[in-house]
Order: structure tokens, then sequence, then C-alpha cells
């Protein structure tokens, strides 16, 4: 049993925090390091989660997405070639595979798991049974579930009932544009859930809390661009796929003023969850012609950051670090309100840089 | 008629291909060559697929770097190794195909008839087997009026019925007026494929040869 233990604890787990370093580093600096009386924060946290309902679920809500996270990691390590060895421990009797993967879920998802076990004995301590209580059944069905999921994995089941339901809605057409899309709904799904609900939260937070004493469209340009911000690492998976997958359109007689249309066709409709969202704050937050620039300002920003990945073959590091400079880039230039001629700008430069380097890429493979 | 002008081909500070002056006629075209000469690379640069340094120019007319929509409309091309996104089915592709490569979809299904594909013509690519998946890029590869196709090695992981198909289609489109440019490793039965010409891809660059 300590084998399949130590081999599950290998292949999977040291490999997810390996891959998740980055990410680790940046939640611990955000948490533990920004604040400068780390203890005072994290009980003013804990003590708001615990009075306040709506943020509790909120910090929940946030508490799922890493589980997705670490949901969406083993299943996918569950799949890949080289762990082909695993379907092995299916010889095992259902209670003993079970174990096993409540052993992978409970050390990936380990960093909650120790935080959520403070804010339960804080909760305890300080009277808030129903919170405590809440959290600690949040808990048990988060690690009881995500290991059966594992096993239908393992098992080679879909791990959706209505899955063959699904497949027997009539498919719908697929046009160019809307490849890179079904690919991300495909393959992509937790990334686009978290991204979507990162965006939309971020909507929905200034439109709640904002509220303008007299009528100013830069606050709402600012929103709207770290919004479509969120969606920078889709852009990039979108860029991959068309590497692997959409070589063969090079070879499609499309003039580039097309091939560049269809990219802002994708845009936009990996933005319409944003672009209706933001309709709750009409009309104090804009007026009918702004909304035009506002819509524009999100696809100008998503095509500018796509047509930027045509300039050299990046790495993600790279290209997050380009997307940090243009956003604090367009900060200021947004302070000043240019109106249009930022959105202009912003698409003529995309159009330029895409119409330069798209036949001149090449994706290096090493 | 490819007439090939200053063509280089580099990855890093490897250089794939570098052809001076070089006109390839028209016709069945067998190009051979050893594995990693350079053969994928320069269809792969006619087909439009990969950024190279020099000019081709189709029937003296279009050039790839002056006309690219021009001339990537009269070439087509199948790869080795072909990959599509596995959650579009075969029709869904010959749909696509066909709109950007002004094509028929009746008569693709017919191919796909022939090559015995069709019958999972409206499952999704990742049901397919990788002679399947061959076979649907060679029809694809048939389709709209290029005046080239390329096919990589159009016959790896092809059944036996398979490749006198693939044969009798290839000379039967060469009748209508379209020309081919094959590699294959494998060697072809005398009246196979009844080859115009052939050439070697080697020492970086290609050179005609007697079949």
């Amino acid at each position: 049993m300590m084998n399949a233990l130590s081999i599950l604890q290998k292949v999977i787990v040291s490999h997810f925090y390996k891959v998740n370093t980055g990410f680790f580093l940046f939640v611990f600096f955000v948490l533990f390091g920004i604040p400068q009386n780390i203890a005072q924060f994290h009980l003013s946290l804990i003590d708001g989660m615990l009075k306040n309902p709506s943020f509790l679920v909120l910090v929940m809500a946030a508490w799922l997405l890493y589980n997705f996270k670490c949901m969406d990691y083993v299943i996918k390590q569950l799949k890949q070639p080289q762990q082909l060895f695993l379907y092995c421990l299916y010889n095992l009797s259902y209670i003993r595979c079970y174990a096993y993967f409540l052993f992978v879920q409970l050390l990936v998802y380990m960093p909650v798991f120790i935080y959520t076990m403070f804010v339960t004995a804080i909760a305890f301590k300080t009277n808030h049974i129903v919170a405590g209580t809440g959290i600690i059944l949040f808990n048990t069905a988060v690690i009881g579930t995500t290991p059966l999921l594992y096993l239908r994995v393992l098992q080679k089941r879909p791990l959706l009932q209505n899955a063959s339901l699904l497949r027997a809605l009539p498919r719908l057409p697929k046009p160019l544009f809307s490849l890179p899309l079904f690919y991300l709904w495909r393959q992509r799904k937790q990334m686009l859930f978290i991204s979507k609900t990162l965006s939309l939260l971020l909507l929905y937070i200034f439109i709640k809390l904002y509220q303008p004493d007299h009528y100013d469209i830069r606050p709402t340009l600012l929103c709207i661009m770290l919004a479509a911000a969120t969606n920078s690492a889709i852009v990039f998976e979108m860029k991959i796929f068309d590497d692997f997958f959409l070589q063969m359109q090079r070879n499609f007689p499309l003039y580039m003023a097309y091939r560049f249309f269809t990219a802002l066709l994708s845009f936009t409709v990996l933005l319409l969850p944003e672009l209706l969202f933001v309709w709750k704050g009409y009309p104090d937050y804009f007026t009918p012609t702004d909304y035009l620039q506002i819509a524009s300002l999100g696809v100008g920003l998503l095509s500018l950051l796509y047509s930027l990945l045509f300039t050299g073959d990046m790495t993600m590091d790279g290209y997050i670090r380009i997307v940090f400079a243009i956003l604090a880039t367009l900060f200021f230039i947004l302070l000043y309100n240019p109106g249009f001629l930022l959105e202009v700008f912003m698409l003529s430069l995309s159009f330029g840089l895409y119409a330069s380097y798209y036949y001149a890429f090449e994706k290096k493979y090493d | 008629m490819l007439l090939f002008e200053n063509v280089q081909k580099q990855y890093g500070a490897y250089t794939a291909l570098n052809i001076d002056r070089f006109t390839i006629d028209d016709g069945i075209v067998w190009l051979q060559g050893e594995n990693g000469s350079g053969k994928t690379t320069l269809l792969k640069i006619i087909a439009g697929l990969l950024p190279f340094k020099g000019d081709i120019i189709i029937n003296s007319t279009y050039s790839i770097k002056k006309r690219r929509q021009q001339f990537v409309r009269l070439v087509n091309y199948a790869e080795t190794e072909p990959m599509y996104p596995d959650f579009l089915t075969a029709a869904e592709l010959v749909k696509l195909y066909c709109h950007a490569k002004k094509g028929s979809i009746q008569d693709t299904e017919y191919l796909l008839q022939q090559l015995h594909v069709y019958d999972a013509y409206k499952k999704p690519v990742a049901t397919y087997s990788s002679g399947m998946v061959k076979k649907l890029s060679i029809a694809l590869a048939f389709i709209g009026n290029p005046a080239w196709i390329l096919l990589d090695e159009p016959l790896v992981t092809a059944d036996v019925a398979a490749v006198q198909t693939i044969c009798a289609l290839i000379q039967n489109r060469h009748k209508q007026g379209t020309n081919f440019l094959i590699t294959s490793h494998q060697a072809f039965y005398a009246g196979q494929l009844l080859f115009t010409s052939s050439l070697m891809a080697s020492g970086q660059t290609i050179a005609s040869i007697q079949i």
C-alpha cells in the first residue's frame, strides 16, 4: 500500500506543486507578504467570513475554484499516456482505490485545507457555530466527492452522466472563427470557467461598490480593461490551438483582413459574457455611445495580445510580463481618456502586427 | 510548373534547404530522399505553411511572396501525420475546406466513399484510426481546383485496398490536369502510379534523377 501511495505522490502530487510553484508563491506573497501585520490581517479576514455569510460564500467559491484547478490537473495527469500504468490500480478493491485517491486529493488540496482548519477553529472559539459547521460540510463534500471523479477517469467512464445526452444534441455549425472557442469549451473548461468567474466578479464588485457622483467613463473603461485582461491566458491558449491544429488554414486562400476579422469575431464572442454583464451598470456608468468604446477596448486589447504572440515564439512567462506592461501603459493612457482614438490605435496596431508577422511566425519545437 | 528562386529555409542555425534556382515540371513527380533531407520542409514551404527566404512561382504567374492568395489557391497539401481538432467531424472539415478552397462537397463525399471512410463521415475525428485520418487528409487535399497537390507519404498507414484506390485517384486526377508532388519511402509496383519525373532531396537541395 505504501508503495502505491508513494508512486501516486511522486507522479501526481509532487509534480502538481512543482508546476504550480509560481502560483503558490504569488498567492503566498499576496496573503502573507503584502500585509504589514499578518496576524491582524488574517484575523480581520476570518472575522469578515464568519460574520458575513455572503463573504463566506464568496471565499468558498474561491476555494472551490482552487479545487477545480486540482481536479483538472489530476484528471489530465491520469489521462497522460505515461501514466497509463496507474490503471493497474483499478484491479484493487473500489474502497482501496478510493482511499488512494482520497490521499491524493488531501495532498493537493492541503493549502486550502490547512487554512480552513484555522478558520473553523476560530469559528467554534468565537461561537460562530453555523459558519464553522458550514466550512466542515463544505470541506467534507469537496474532499470526499472529488476522488470519485478520479475513479471515474480511472475507469475510463465519462465524467458527466449526461455526456451521451449532450452528444445527442444537434451539432452546432462550426465556422472558422468558432473553432478556437469550441476547443476552449471542450479542452480548457477549467481555464474558461476561472477566467470568466474572475472577470464577471470584477465587474460585479465594481458595479456594486463604485457609485459615481458624476458621469465619468474612465473607471468603467479601466474595469473592462482588467476584465478583458483576465482572458489573457485564454488568448495564449487560442494561439497554441492555432499552431497545433489550425496550421492548415495558412494554406487557405484567405485575405489577411479576413483572417484578422475572423480573430476579432472570436474575441468578441469570447468577451460576450462581460459585454452583456456590463449592461448592469447602464445608464449610470456609460451611455450607448460609450458602450461602443467599452466593447472595442476589450476586443482591441485581446486582439493586440493575440497579435503580439506572432512577433516571437513566447513562453507564458514572457507573455504575462508583456500583458502587465500593456496594462500599466493603458492605465495611464485611459486616465487621460483619449476616446475612440485609443481603440482605433490598438486595433490598427494589432492588424499591423498580425499582417506583418502572421506568415513569418514559426512555432519552434524543442 | 513550380519555379524556385533562391529558396532558403533555416531552422535556427541549421540550413534545411538551399535551392538557388530550380524548376519542377508539371506531371506526377516523385520526391525521394533520406529522412531529414528536407522533403517535408519543401512541401510545407510550397503549401505556405512555413516561412522561408526566396520565392516560389507557380505557372510563371503567381509568386507566393507577392500574390499568396492566388498561389495557395492553386496548391493543396496533405501532411504525413495530419492533425485536426478532434471535436470536428469529417463532414465539418469537408465543409470548412470546401468553403475555403471553393470545392464541391458532393465530390469530396464521393471521394470519401471510395476511400471507405464515409461511414464515419459524421463522427468526430477523435474516433478515427490513424489510417482513416490519413485518408481524410488525402480527400481534403483533392478539394477545389488546385494546379498542384502535394502529398507527403500518402501511403503510410494505408491498407492494401486503399493504396490501389489512392494511386487510381491520383492517376485520374492527373488526367484532368492536376499535378502531383509526392514523397514516399515506399516502392511502387510497375504501373501502380505512372510518375512523369523523379527528384532527389539531398545536401540541402533538390535535383532531377532518373525514375
